[in-house]
């Protein structure tokens, strides 16, 4: 048995070494807001934040990730708030099919989490890993904006 | 079929856990490539070794005459290293890798024995010369960078081998390393063809230059019969120019055959020139060992 | 800017409805469903493009432990075929494969890997068959058949207008070139997956569609079961752009759930997606353009010939749309145009964004720019002095009557490319380029099919409405503007709405997901099934207030009241108790409306007749930078400005305008599927490359609004035209920046550096000619 964090909940589970870390969120925990859009890397759809750094999830090996933190998106946010990334989408209109979004708001809230007052380009570069068909990224490039803004809204608020 | 698998976390731990059944281990680092292939069943490992957690293999030692990267330092890592000016093509070489998600988790290590021919590091560790030590129970050896690649996908490395550390001699002021990409997006691209350049000036000519390449090869490799060329020029638009229609010629003939071979030996031009005027630019701020024009 | 007007819910950048449930992650999208028992299945696939079937035996794979059943063309209980227009597709080829790709046998396993195992344990004997890898080769007589009965020419039409030979004689210079666009991918997000179960002998199907009506359809006569035996849920679709409306592995999963009585789920991975689904037409353009000294066009003609690959799909439908698309927005006094569409053993084509008004852009815009540069005339004033204006005639002699703001498009999208073009940032740098393009799009299914949309309003218990139609929610942000256009006529805000997923046993046919016709259509069909549904409200909110009519009764704000006398009211809420609590009341208070969209089917003859309506019109510009040494393109700004009619929701637009350059920028500049012999070298995102966040600019976004009196609230839909005007932008101003045509696509950086090395040697590329020379030149 392996144990595992995930969005600060402890697991012990049965894993076999070829297993990726995606199919060990997915299959086995159905932890389904994970989503696989390619397979290697390319998309960025299964990003997840390991120790806090943005990894795809179909790249990485479950067991690689023992001893490490992990969040998906299912871990951040709650019913009474959403993170700030999540409300900035929503708000921005940047969602359109969804299917890249739980990836992108994640690579956005590292984007957040690194930079206070995040540059365009910052922006730009921060969410290159992730593919999007649909918004041609403008309204997402907003709401990174958006969402750091609203972070540092919060802070403020919370002293 | 399972797979055991182990997690790392002292090299002398991997290196017994690698040398108890070398055959049929698997070593992951990054993961940014094997995970794909063990997904598409091209490897089916009975044993996994997880190094990417060596912490004797993750820094970065920056000294008076020598830096050393171990193996297992990430693209992200040295993206975001203050290295010198004239050395600030390696974070401009680890930047282009991929996308943040696979600078993150790629290692140097990984990048170097996958033995891609598009793989953006070796280009600039090799105009650097750098040297790359291996690692078993049996023992230590060093290597050159250059010795390292058989074919594509190939190196030297024995089965109980572990790349530990890739060292190379820092830079002088009268020295500039460069780096140059071609790919067909800004982000999320693989090489068409990269191009990293040393150049040392000295009585205002070249005194020494490293020219390699990606992506128009098996593996990376250094163009020799350029550098001879260009050593002892003054380093110059004229000189640029010429460096330019030599590698023309060279790459013309090394692709002969290829329907990549118009695109490549034009485009060469292209990186070369970028790469040799930066070095260019560098010395002419630092008004050392070049003549304007 | 936007005017303010008298809408509650419409025209408002309202939050989208789907939006909170995505950034949770909580959307389910088919490949998220896990059942008990559920059962994997795996599809195999022709690796040859053409080819005999001479066995396909499964022995062996069904011997292996796990393994429940394999299903080959055998097994299919009714007709083995599918197609949106023809059934040309087979659920399992039997006799023949016609392209990589062609499903053979589908595993089902207790595993996945399992029936991955399985797989490759088939033996399949395919004695391959020359085949045809080029629409024009695929035109030639002995060529090798496609489809044994039939020429792989299966279609052409035909559009004449005015006199061609006069109007080529009026003309003082004319231009012919040939463009070449390639097939690409719609490269949604979310590979294809579905899961099918049976539930109380009934079959469900959950596969993510276009047009749930018509995939329940196709199930039933290859199962040969009456429909209402299925159900199909449409789960959240991860973007479509087209390629979800001929339908995948639907029939693989209810058959195999029919038959083994078990949840069937199956995952296509990126790989076996491009191999799975359609492309986007090649087409091969040939285009004479003439214009006369004063800059008017005087003369087109044109000739496409589109590679539908192995099956028809939409061929017929899209090799229209080019056609009628071919002059661009222009008023040309004589055209003559012939559209084909060819089989070949390539990867099929069928609908994606744009749908045949894609492809002639890349061809009319750049003629525009290079018949402008040998008259001498701003390639913008040249434009204006022919576009499409109120009264224009279409080049199938359609008046467009109402709501044609083309100028508005192009002036307003120059007026900024102007302005950014003085920027510092611009100045002293070489190779920089501007470009325009213009294009109209013509929105339904035209050509007098009847485009049908029906929706249901309901009235539930609590006072709230729900409303019911299938308009399939792809990304595009349908279900929102349906609910704000429900929501308009009860003036409460759009939590009024409770809006009814698609599911074939709730709602009715909406027709699909494509041709940019939800808004207008569907949008017409929820807004009068609203209004019927708000006037029974005050009908019987009347009776209840004691009074004698339901004149002078409005709604807001949940309460319907009479106007002069605002006390006088009564909220919906308490509304809906009176109303069920009646003895007589039998279900919930519930009104249809069907809303069916005006075309006339064009003269086979010569292509006269009204194929679309409405027409909406855009223009876009870019400032570009061509980096000669390496033949890499950055585009630096750009805009575009798209008529909408009306904006129901501008947020959603924008997001439609961005989402269409990228998709347009793609199309211009990276995307290349790489077929040879029929093979797509490029099926993965390694190789198939779109934008990154780092390649896209900055996109000025300008909506440009002129109400269409048929559409609701005015409204036009904009899905697709949105990318047509974005290529030719891009390549016109490739050539202001460098000075190069790049007549084919993608404008790849090895196109670019040849183009200018040629130039170097050559003179220009692009042939013109005086009027005395074309009698020998030019062939009619």
């Amino acid at each position: 048995m392996a144990k595992f964090n995930i969005n600060g909940k402890e697991y012990e589970i049965e894993i076999d070494g070829k297993d990726r870390l995606i199919d060990l969120l997915r299959d086995k925990l159905h932890l389904t807001g994970t989503k696989e859009g390619c397979g290697e890397g390319e998309c960025g759809a299964c990003t997840v934040l390991i120790d806090g750094e943005i990894a795809d999830s179909c790249l990485v090996l479950a067991f690689q990730c023992i001893d490490k933190n992990i969040v998906t998106i299912e871990g951040i946010g709650n019913d009474e708030e959403l993170d700030p990334s999540q409300q900035a989408f929503i708000e921005n209109g940047a969602v359109q099919c969804g299917f890249c979004i739980p990836g992108m708001v994640l690579s956005s809230k590292a984007i957040i989490d690194k930079y206070e007052y995040p540059t365009e380009e910052q922006i730009k570069i921060g969410i290159s890993g992730n593919l999007c068909r649909c918004t041609g990224y403008n309204k997402m490039i907003e709401s990174v904006k958006r969402a750091a803004e609203i972070k540092r809204e919060r802070s403020v608020k919370n002293g | 079929m399972s797979s055991k698998y182990y997690k790392a976390y002292k090299l002398d731990e991997a290196l017994m856990k690698l040398k108890e059944n070398p055959e049929n281990s698997n070593l992951i680092a990054g993961g940014t490539d094997i995970v794909i292939e063990i997904k598409n069943k091209k490897i089916k490992p009975d044993f996994i070794i997880d190094i990417s957690d060596l912490k004797e293999l993750k820094d970065i030692s920056i000294e008076e005459d020598n830096i050393e990267l171990g193996s297992m330092v990430t693209f992200t890592q040295l993206e975001n290293e203050d290295f010198p000016k004239n050395l600030k093509a390696l974070s401009e070489a680890a930047h282009s890798v991929g996308s943040p998600q696979i600078r993150n988790k790629g290692t140097i290590g990984g990048n170097i024995c996958n033995g891609s021919p598009a793989a953006d590091l070796v280009p600039p560790l090799l105009a650097l010369n750098s040297i790359v030590t291996l690692e078993s129970t049996r023992g230590k050896r060093e290597i050159a960078l250059e010795d390292v690649f058989l074919d594509k996908g190939k190196t030297v490395l024995e089965i109980d081998e572990i790349l530990t550390k890739i060292r190379f001699k820092n830079l002088k002021e009268n020295e500039f390393l460069s780096f140059s990409k071609l790919g067909l997006r800004n982000a999320l691209a693989i090489s068409r063809i990269c191009t990293s350049v040393y150049v040392k000036v000295q009585d205002k000519k070249i005194e020494n230059i490293r020219i390699a390449n990606g992506a128009l090869g098996r593996y990376g490799i250094r163009e020799k019969n350029i550098e001879d060329k260009l050593i002892g020029m003054p380093l110059n638009k004229k000189t640029i120019e010429y460096g330019k229609e030599e590698i023309n010629k060279e790459i013309k003939e090394r692709l002969k055959g290829r329907s990549s071979m118009e695109f490549k030996s034009e485009a060469i031009k292209g990186t070369l020139h970028k790469s040799l005027f930066n070095a260019l630019n560098y010395f002419l701020d630092r008004k050392v060992g070049v003549i304007n024009g | 800017m936007l005017k303010m007007d008298k809408y509650d819910s419409v025209g408002k950048r309202i939050f989208r409805i789907d939006a909170k449930s995505k950034v949770k992650g909580e959307t389910i999208y088919p490949q998220d469903i896990y059942m008990d028992n559920m059962a994997y299945g795996k599809t195999l696939r022709s690796s040859i493009p053409h080819g005999k079937i001479n066995k396909i035996d499964i022995e062996k794979a069904e011997k292996v432990e796990g393994v429940l059943k394999v299903f080959t063309a055998k097994d299919i209980p009714g007709k083995n075929h599918h197609g949106v227009l023809l059934k040309d597709h087979e659920a399992f080829c039997e006799k023949k494969v016609r392209r990589i790709g062609d499903p053979l046998a589908f595993v089902v396993a207790e595993t996945e890997e399992i029936a991955e195992e399985a797989l490759k344990l088939i033996e399949v004997d395919i004695e391959e068959l020359e085949g045809v890898f080029s629409a024009e080769e695929g035109m030639k007589k002995d060529s090798p058949r496609v489809h044994d009965e039939e020429d792989n020419l299966m279609y052409t039409y035909n559009l004449k207008k005015g006199d061609i030979d006069s109007g080529f004689k009026e003309s003082d210079i004319i231009v012919e070139n040939e463009y070449r666009v390639g097939m690409v991918d719609h490269a949604f997000l979310q590979p294809e997956a579905g899961i099918a179960y049976m539930e109380n002998g009934r079959i469900v199907v959950s596969v993510s569609s276009q047009y749930p009506h018509f995939d329940r359809m196709e199930i039933a006569e290859a199962l040969d079961i009456s429909e209402d035996r299925i159900k199909y849920l449409n789960p959240a679709v991860g973007g479509a752009f087209g390629a979800r409306e001929d339908i995948t592995m639907q029939i693989h999963l209810a058959l195999a759930t029919y038959i083994l009585n078990r949840p069937v789920k199956t995952i296509y991975n990126r790989e076996e997606s491009f191999l799975a689904h359609s492309k986007r037409h090649s087409v091969v353009m040939k285009y004479k353009t003439g214009a006369s000294k004063d800059g008017k066009l005087k003369a087109l003609k044109a000739e496409f010939i589109g590679d539908t690959g192995a099956y028809a799909s939409w061929a017929y439908n899209v090799m229209r749309k080019c056609g009628v698309h071919g002059t661009g927005p222009y008023e040309i006094p004589n055209v003559d145009i012939k559209s084909h569409a060819v089989y070949t053993n390539n990867p099929f084509a069928g609908a994606m964004r744009g749908f045949g008004a894609t492809q002639p852009p890349v061809g009319h815009e750049q003629q525009m720019d290079i018949l402008a540069e040998k008259l001498g005339i701003d390639p913008i004033d040249f434009r204006m002095k022919n576009i499409f204006k109120l009264g224009s005639n279409t080049a199938t002699g359609q008046e467009l009557s109402e709501s044609v703001p083309l100028d508005r498009c192009i002036e307003s999208v120059k007026e900024y490319i102007e302005k950014e073009i003085k920027s510092e940032e611009f100045k002293d740098k070489e190779n920089i380029g501007v470009g325009y393009g213009a294009t109209f799009y013509g929105t339904g299914y035209g050509n007098g099919f009847p485009d049908v949309s029906v929706a249901e309003a309901e009235l539930n218990k609590d006072g709230k409405v729900n409303i019911y139609l299938e308009a399939t929610e792809c990304g595009q942000g349908s279900d929102t503007v349906m609910v704000q256009m429900a929501a308009e006529p009860f003036k409460s805000g759009i939590e009024i709405i409770n809006h009814r997923h698609c599911n074939t046993d709730l709602t009715k046919d909406t027709g699909t997901a494509a041709a940019s016709r939800q808004t207008y259509n569907s949008g017409n069909a929820v807004k009068l099934a609203s209004e019927k549904l708000r006037d029974k409200l005050l009908e019987k909110a009347s009776v209840y207030l004691g009074l004698n009519t339901s004149m002078g009764l409005d709604i807001k704000d949940n309460y319907i009241f009479l106007k002069f006398e605002k006390d006088r009211k009564i909220s919906l809420k308490e509304l809906a108790e009176k109303i069920y609590s009646e003895d007589d009341c039998e279900g919930l208070l519930r009104e249809e409306a069907v809303f069916i969209a005006q075309t006339t089917m064009m003269s086979e003859e010569d292509g006269q007749g009204s194929p679309y309506w409405p027409y909406t019109f855009g223009a876009c510009g870019v400032i570009l930078e061509v980096d000669p040494l390496t033949g890499r393109v950055q585009i630096l700004r750009a805009v575009s400005a798209q008529d909408v009619g009306k904006a129901i929701n501008p947020d959603l637009i924008e997001g439609q305008m961005d989402g269409g350059f990228a998709m347009g920028y793609g199309y211009a500049i990276y995307e290349d599927l790489n077929i040879k012999n029929g093979n797509m070298k490029n099926n993965r995102f390694t190789n198939y490359l779109i934008p990154t966040s780092s390649d896209m600019p900055k996109l000025k976004k300008i909506i440009i609004e002129d109400p269409e009196s048929t559409g609701p609230y005015g409204a036009k839909g904009i899905g697709e035209p949105v990318m047509t005007y974005v290529a030719p932008a891009i390549l016109n101003a490739i050539y202001d920046a460098v000075g190069v045509r790049i007549n084919s696509l993608p404008a790849s950086p090895d196109k670019i550096l040849k183009a200018i090395s040629n130039k170097k040697e050559d003179k220009d590329e692009v042939e013109s000619y005086d009027k005395s020379e074309e009698k020998s030149r030019f062939v009619i």
